[in-house]
């Protein structure tokens, strides 16, 4: 491990810690602030381009390496799915090894290794990490795609499907995304039957073909291993992987909404209403912008002092549980508030919401909210180092997003740079409730009536088509309110 | 994988991290109690500046009295509303704002709160929690506003979701008739009843010193540590009444709760097979646990390779094995894919368990099933909350602390003729429980 990096968490104040008489009535006052570690991986490139950072935690007997390719997101066309598929593909089978000789392989050295579109995993015990590795490259290097796996991946992607139509979760994402980024966008296109039925192994292979390069590889080996160990593995089991070109996709900024709308999915066994409010957001991995929005986010809903959960549940008990949630992404990222309610109070509950959110773009937080907030936010930041994986995936985010290179080492400065201005300001730049997607997954002919105020209700299927609205159920609701 | 999330549902209620021991990493501790009773813990790692603080009381579901199913779960709720010296809202508060998280929860057993801090904040976690046992604020507001909130996670967990019925329709029968015959989330009617003269003699009797384990782990000096213990802890009253502990005895099994159909809101069919099994601790135990890996451990698992990869009859199949402080079951669930009748499926999860009881695992299966739980033990240690709750749950439930250093021994001392015989005496048809859950449209539940 490189030079460490040392920062004071918490200024504040010194205090006895043994006392036999306590003060009870008031908080005690915290001890010395820790020093917080920020460790710099060891990184290096194989010749083919791989990038390997490495970072060393002897704790326990134990390695992980997980692999991640940069490249995407892809157009998947009339075919979604297939490349979810492909990375699922890939561990059914080698050039050398079948599915069931794989699992048998793996399982008897007590570890795992997973595939998926964007990459790769392998973990175990560090007497047996070599060979878990060579599996996981050979996987990576060589895969058969067996077509009768083909077969089995549809069927069980069929059954997952099958299984979403009742999940209202499920159910609210898809209809949001499509609805937020538009089916033209690779972030809102729904995996259906017919998608799946169209999918053939060429499709698979070509994925596969395309895009898995060394030269896009970020390979991250964390836990009870050396510098010297990592490079001989590496260069050993991937040396040999072939560098290429890998195609480059652009793609429109999805449209705004010219007034925001609600979408209403109707499930006539719903005993509550699911409800997200959504709007895209410009907003990129590394921009200092991030720093005011992380912490706008946590304040209005990032936990249970939160504005939104302090109102839906502790002030109104409407809900288990109200959240928000902005995502930064290099295309188009996104703010969504969500929530699930009795059917009775639906239309209270987005009133709630929507005044929270204006609430937010309205109002200077005061700087005593802010603080703790701040507070908050960097004991999460700190506490997150226990996983040793934490600095590895700075390093490697740094360098995938080509972020600035302080950007983790500064990053509690930079949270304690922000003011309350600057939070209005990102409530203001990210929070859209006129120009929002409001989609609701719930029992229609309980919570249509209710809702009228927010304009004209349009209405979906699971798959986010329009579809007519539903005639009112005949049997009354089974619930008790 | 949106197929894995029912069976989360399943099982995140009411079981206690049972995965973690250690043969990599030695976890030290010191046990001691105070004088009023509380059993105290703790273990000293100074690897990150964080510290879990976490308080075990020993009361779940098992002791509500009849009529209040989903009372031990609703006051867990009321342990956040505060104390004489800590105003309402403001319990959570002092976490977060000390850049800490917290929660709890509640299991048939037991009922489990935890702070993790930076470690300087240590004296926080135990003023809340020592302000909560001492004298913590219970009143018509926080009943009011929790009875609605609870309700709400009743509806989101359970009623709302596709096969969220599984858990209560599994130990409605499994456990008929006994305090383990419902899951701590209990009954909307339930719920509605609970008073707040009940809750106040509830706190009184269970919440009490003598009842808890105080477990922290984390980046902490012993000595100073033990010194504000008994200062923040050391003023708490024992309690005065007389626990009762309810011990579970389930009735053989009749022949109207061995099968059921339930008409549910889904595409796929499930199918349930919950088998009786002993306490945890027990001897038959750790055989049984040996038993769940066989089945559903890792994809070259028999449930697995024969139901899902060979056959493709199933989209997912899952043993959990679940286990009490009084009784345990054995869950084997597999969820049907498109077009596979339950009672296909139904014959091939009977064809494994009974190639279970036929013939011995062989010596290769049985090396590898030991090398995946070897894994999980060693490894399973990695968090200072895992490792806090670790230590309390071998201490309350098993009687030893130091389980956490030496429990894999017990799973090696499991022979393959054990295991043979443990599948002999309980995966047996008159000692289970069959659910075959079938798509309705239209209203269920």
């Amino acid at each position: 491990m490189g030079k460490p990096t040392i920062f004071l968490l918490f200024i504040l104040g010194l205090a006895g810690t043994a006392r036999a008489q306590v003060d009870r009535t008031r908080a005690p006052q915290p001890g010395p602030a820790p020093q917080i570690n920020i460790g710099e991986p060891d990184t290096f490139r194989l010749s083919n381009g791989l990038r390997v950072f490495v970072v060393e935690n002897h704790q326990l007997p134990q390695v992980t390496a997980s692999l991640l390719l940069k490249f995407g997101p892809v157009d998947e066309g009339d075919k979604v799915g297939y490349a979810d598929m492909a990375g699922e593909i890939l561990r059914r089978g080698t050039m050398t090894r079948t599915k069931t000789q794989l699992d048998e392989e793996i399982d008897f050295l007590g570890g795992y290794v997973h595939t998926e579109s964007k990459g790769a995993s392998a973990f175990s015990l560090t007497r047996n990490f070599q060979k878990i590795f060579a599996i996981m490259a050979d996987i990576v290097l060589h895969p058969s795609f067996p077509a009768a796996e083909l077969d089995n991946l549809k069927k069980q992607t069929l059954s997952g499907l099958a299984q979403q139509k009742d999940d209202p979760q499920s159910i609210l994402q898809n209809v949001s995304s499509l609805l937020l980024y538009g089916k033209d966008h690779p972030y809102g296109e729904v995996e259906t039957e017919q998608t799946v039925g169209r999918i053939s192994l060429d499709d698979l292979k070509n994925f596969y073909q395309e895009y898995w390069k060394p030269n896009v590889g970020y390979l991250v080996l964390v836990g009870d291993i050396t510098l010297p160990r990592a490079k001989q593995l590496a260069s050993e089991y991937l040396g040999s992987w072939k560098a290429g070109e890998v195609p480059v996709h652009h793609f429109p900024y999805p449209k705004t909404p010219a007034r925001t709308f609600v979408a209403l999915v109707n499930r006539d066994a719903s005993v509550q209403t699911n409800i997200s409010i959504a709007n895209t957001i410009l907003l990129k991995p590394g921009d200092p912008e991030n720093f005011p929005a992380i912490l706008m986010d946590d304040i209005l809903g990032g936990g249970s002092t939160s504005h939104l959960f302090m109102d839906l549940r502790e002030k109104h008990g409407y809900t288990y549980g109200a959240y928000c949630s902005l995502s930064n992404d290099p295309l188009v990222g996104s703010f969504s508030a969500g929530t699930a309610v009795r059917n009775a109070v639906t239309d209270s509950a987005i009133v709630r919401m929507m005044d929270d959110l204006n609430d937010m773009r309205n109002r200077e937080v005061s700087p005593d909210e802010l603080e703790r907030f701040k507070n908050s936010l960097s004991g999460n930041f700190a506490r997150s180092l226990e996983n040793p994986a934490r600095i590895a995936e700075f390093a490697r985010n740094i360098s995938y997003y080509h972020m600035p290179k302080d950007y983790y080492r500064n990053f509690l400065k930079s949270l304690e740079a922000v003011t309350p201005a600057g939070i209005q300001q990102a409530a203001r730049e990210f929070i859209n409730p006129q120009h929002s997607v409001i989609v609701l997954v719930g029992k229609a002919s309980d919570i249509a009536p209710q809702i009228t105020q927010f304009g004209a209700i349009r209405y979906y299927d699971i798959y986010g088509n329009l579809v007519n609205a539903p005639s009112p159920a005949s049997n009354p609701s089974s619930v008790s309110h | 994988m949106a197929l894995k999330k029912w069976l989360i549902l399943l099982i995140v209620y009411s079981i206690p991290a049972m995965v973690a021991s250690g043969q990599g990493r030695k976890i030290n501790f010191l046990e001691y109690s105070l004088p009023n009773g509380l059993k105290v813990i703790l273990h000293r790692d100074i690897s990150v500046p964080v510290v879990a603080v976490t308080v075990l009381y020993h009361v779940g579901s098992k002791n509500e009295v009849p009529g209040r199913r989903g009372f031990a779960h609703f006051f867990e709720h009321l342990m956040f509303e505060g104390s004489v010296n800590i105003a309402r809202g403001q319990f959570m508060k002092y976490v977060t704002d000390a850049g800490g998280t917290l929660n709890a929860n509640t299991s048939q057993d037991r009922t489990f709160y935890y702070e993790v801090l930076p470690s300087n904040q240590l004296a926080l976690g135990l003023w809340l929690e020592s302000e909560r046992m001492m004298h913590a604020r219970i009143d018509s507001a926080g009943v009011n506003t929790q009875r609605k909130v609870v309700k709400e996670e009743k509806r989101m967990r359970f009623d709302n979701q596709p096969y969220g019925s599984v858990f209560a329709q599994v130990l409605k029968r499994a456990f008929h008739h006994t305090p383990y015959g419902y899951p701590p989330i209990g009954t909307m009617a339930d719920i509605n009843k609970a008073t707040l003269g009940e809750f106040i003699s509830f706190y009184k009797t269970y919440y009490v010193p003598n009842n808890a384990v105080l477990s922290i782990a984390g980046d902490i000096n012993l000595d100073s540590t033990k010194k504000m213990i008994s200062s923040w802890f050391g003023p708490i009253q024992a309690g005065k009444i007389p626990i009762i502990r309810p011990v579970v005895k389930p009735e053989p099994l009749t022949d109207a709760e061995k099968k059921a159909v339930i008409r549910d809101n889904i595409r796929l069919p499930a199918v349930i097979e919950a088998y009786r099994m002993p306490r945890e601790g027990s001897t038959d135990y750790y055989a049984a646990r040996i038993l769940s890996v066989i089945l559903s451990g890792g994809p070259s698992s028999r449930l697995n390779r024969e139901l899902v990869d060979s056959t493709q009859q199933a989209a997912y199949v899952g043993t959990d094995p679940y286990f009490n402080e009084n009784a345990g079951l054995l869950i084997n669930i597999a969820l049907a894919n498109l077009g596979v009748s339950p009672d296909t499926l139904q014959k091939m999860m009977d064809g494994q368990v009974d190639s279970l009881k036929s013939s011995l695992v062989s010596k290769m299966e049985y090396t590898k099933v030991m090398n995946q739980i070897e894994t999980a033990f060693v490894t399973g240690n990695s968090t200072m909350l895992g490792i806090a709750e670790s230590l309390a749950n071998y201490l309350v439930y098993f009687g030893n602390a130091n389980l956490i250093n030496t429990e894999l021994e017990r799973y090696h001392q499991v022979t393959r003729e054990k295991i043979r015989a443990v599948a002999r005496k309980y995966l047996n048809a008159d000692n289970r429980v069959v659910l075959y859950y079938v798509p309705e449209n239209g209203l269920s539940h």
